[in-house]
């Protein structure tokens, strides 16, 4: 067990597990609104990305935390947002 | 978490720091989460037990149809849009006529005219307000609400309460995940408790052992809560503002499945009483409530709600007409037709809370909180010795960990006697419940601050807990007079239940406390035999 827990705050890997990973997986959750689905319920395109929601956090804080390649990380966690803020701002103003 | 050094950290290794600060960081509001989950999952049978409650299906021997048009004549029209009908715990009929609007908070609400009335009809209350406010004030459930609320939010304000529950939901996600992952050995770790283990390395065992088989369930448990917390807290409002548009009333119409702009002509209603019986006949059950929307109008339906039947595992919804009283549909739990996501939340619901299969599931739940309390209190314990031993400045985390542990059950029963206690005195059981648990949470941490021995701090707590467990069917028999021979006669299981779970946690706690003394007289005595010896010695 490292020390805790300043110098973890200067660490990338904290931020990019921690705050970004959280980010990420909000902006999923709230574009998958607009690209899922609805069902003929028309209630899944809300549902299950509030279901997904932790499960969605959860590979991605996992993924961040133990890869060894943090560029990787780094690249797929602004390609997701990038992708998934398309959506949105598309949603709303397009 | 060090990012200079990546390739050379062993993944195990990070895998085990992960979980030891997940633990170690929220570990208090983790075991405090847990335990009052613990609790929570037979929340309704202490609702009952703190009533002194039987069931006597007034439902069905009531006339809901003639008592309704009664009600309904004597209320404000702008409150017939719909009508909520449940049994209580204290042996009444609750009819809520109501309309929703927006209540002080900015949320949507019901609001309108709630009637309590006994066995025989007579109306025994009669509160005017939002739905929210008179459930929060509602004597009743002063006690089963007040644990549940720790459980879901903490008693922290909204939304807040509710996004730190669901962080913790994430933290206890991790150290779960974590610590699945770091098991090499799974099924070896299931048993692995050495008998020739004693003290701290039997702890470390029996952190293992319990942690290993609560795994699964504490991975669905945190899942399924985080999913609770966060999509009460923020999650449905925000998915309402991207697929809605903000229309926060379209969503709930979306979710709750019904036609936003229904038809007000006057029409005739069908007999409720039929409706009821032939709901009653389908599920083999009485409903837990019934829902009477817009009656007397053309639109008119009536939705009875069943807790999960034998051989079921979700909640069932049956819908009538409310114009001829023919059985519509089985209603999803969300939305107008069955969706996956109706199916996913039917699931949810007992899996979280431990319904699936009556008293049995739940004692299977509460088995597994039990073990997830014990994992996260010996893995906070084996931190605290550790650090001790090398410093003993650590002893305050020690001195923590017996406050948290034993105080917060301590004040939970506490809040118990100060809901019989102001029952008795026909006080408000609302304020006085909490204010029991607040004052008795500053007398412990009083204790926890001036007793200096940690021992005798953890027998003083121990010794509490296993007398207000003893005291508590005492208080509630001497408040309702109802005692076990009746309890028997009448087929109160839940009380029953409440009541063998106290004598058995006070049991416990009163074999935990010899254990403890005796392990204190023998520590004593070796101090003197090692004092003997180095004086003779000389």
């Amino acid at each position: 067990m490292g020390k805790f827990p300043l110098f973890v705050l200067k660490s990338q890997r904290f931020w990019l597990s921690g705050p970004a990973t959280l980010l990420v997986s909000l902006l999923i959750m709230l574009a998958m609104a607009v690209w899922f689905p609805p069902g003929a319920g028309k209630v899944n395109n809300i549902m299950l990305p509030l279901v997904l929601l932790p499960l969605i956090w959860a590979i991605l804080f996992f993924y961040t935390y133990l890869t060894t390649n943090m560029r990787k990380a780094q690249w797929l966690l602004v390609g997701l947002f990038a992708v998934n803020s398309a959506i949105l701002t598309v949603k709303f103003l397009g | 978490m060090n990012d200079q050094t990546p390739t050379l950290r062993s993944k195990a290794k990070a895998l085990l720091s992960l979980h030891s600060w997940s633990g170690i960081v929220l570990g208090m509001l983790l075991y405090a989460v847990i335990f009052t989950g613990t609790v929570a999952v037979v929340a309704d049978e202490i609702g009952e037990w703190s009533n002194s409650n039987y069931p006597q299906h007034l439902m069905l021997t009531s006339d809901i149809d003639a008592t309704v048009k009664r009600l309904s004549a004597q209320t404000p029209k702008e409150y017939l849009d719909e009508i909520s009908t449940y049994e209580n715990d204290r042996q009444q009929l609750v009819y809520f006529f109501h309309t929703h609007k927006q209540n002080p908070s900015g949320d949507m609400d019901e609001y309108g005219v709630q009637y309590a009335l006994n066995a025989q009809g007579k109306i025994v209350t009669q509160k005017t307000g939002f739905g929210s406010d008179l459930y929060a004030q509602d004597d009743t459930y002063a006690l089963s609400r007040f644990l549940v609320s720790i459980h879901t939010e903490l008693h922290i304000p909204s939304p807040w309460g509710l996004i730190l529950t669901g962080i913790l939901g994430m933290a206890m996600l991790i150290a779960s995940v974590s610590g699945f992952m770091m098991h090499r050995h799974l099924f070896i770790d299931m048993f692995s408790i050495r008998k020739q283990r004693d003290g701290q390395p039997l702890k470390r065992d029996s952190h293992t052992v319990a942690g290993t088989w609560s795994i699964p369930f504490a991975i669905l448990l945190a899942f399924t809560g985080s999913f609770f917390s966060f999509s009460t807290a923020f999650g449905i409002p925000a998915m309402g503002v991207v697929a809605f548009g903000g229309d926060q009333e379209a969503l709930m119409y979306a979710l709750v499945g019904e036609q936003q702009n229904k038809s007000e002509a006057p029409m005739a209603s069908a007999d409720l009483n039929l409706m009821l019986q032939d709901a009653v006949q389908r599920q083999s059950a009485v409903p837990s409530f019934l829902s009477i929307s817009h009656l007397g109008t053309e639109s008119a339906s009536v939705l009875a709600f069943f807790m999960p039947n034998e051989g079921k595992v979700g909640y069932e919804q049956l819908v009538y007409d409310g114009t001829n009283g023919d059985f519509v549909e089985y209603k999803p739990i969300v939305g107008s037709v069955p969706s996956l996501g109706s199916s996913i939340l039917s699931l949810i619901y007992p899996i979280h809370f431990g319904t699936f299969a009556g008293l049995f599931s739940k004692i299977i739940w509460i088995s597994l909180g039990v073990a997830a309390c014990y994992v996260t209190i010996t893995g906070l314990q084996l931190y605290a010795h550790r650090n001790q031993k090398n410093d003993s400045s650590w002893q305050w985390f020690s001195r923590m960990c017996i406050w948290g542990f034993l105080g917060l059950p301590l004040c939970s029963l506490a809040s118990a006697v100060g809901f019989f206690v102001s029952g008795s005195m026909a006080t408000n059981q609302s304020i006085w419940t909490p204010l029991s648990f607040v004052i008795s949470a500053v007398l412990i941490s009083m204790l926890s601050v001036f007793i200096k021995n940690t021992l005798r701090l953890k027998n003083l707590l121990l010794a509490g807990n296993g007398l207000v467990c003893l005291l508590l069917p005492v208080l509630r028999y001497t408040t309702s007079g109802i005692g076990w021979l009746q309890a028997l006669h009448h087929q109160m299981l839940a009380m029953m239940f409440v009541e063998m779970t106290l004598l058995f946690c006070s049991g416990w706690c009163f074999y935990a406390l010899y254990k403890s003394m005796q392990f204190e007289g023998q520590t004593n005595n070796q101090t003197v035999t090692t004092f003997a010896t180095q004086e003779t010695a000389k």
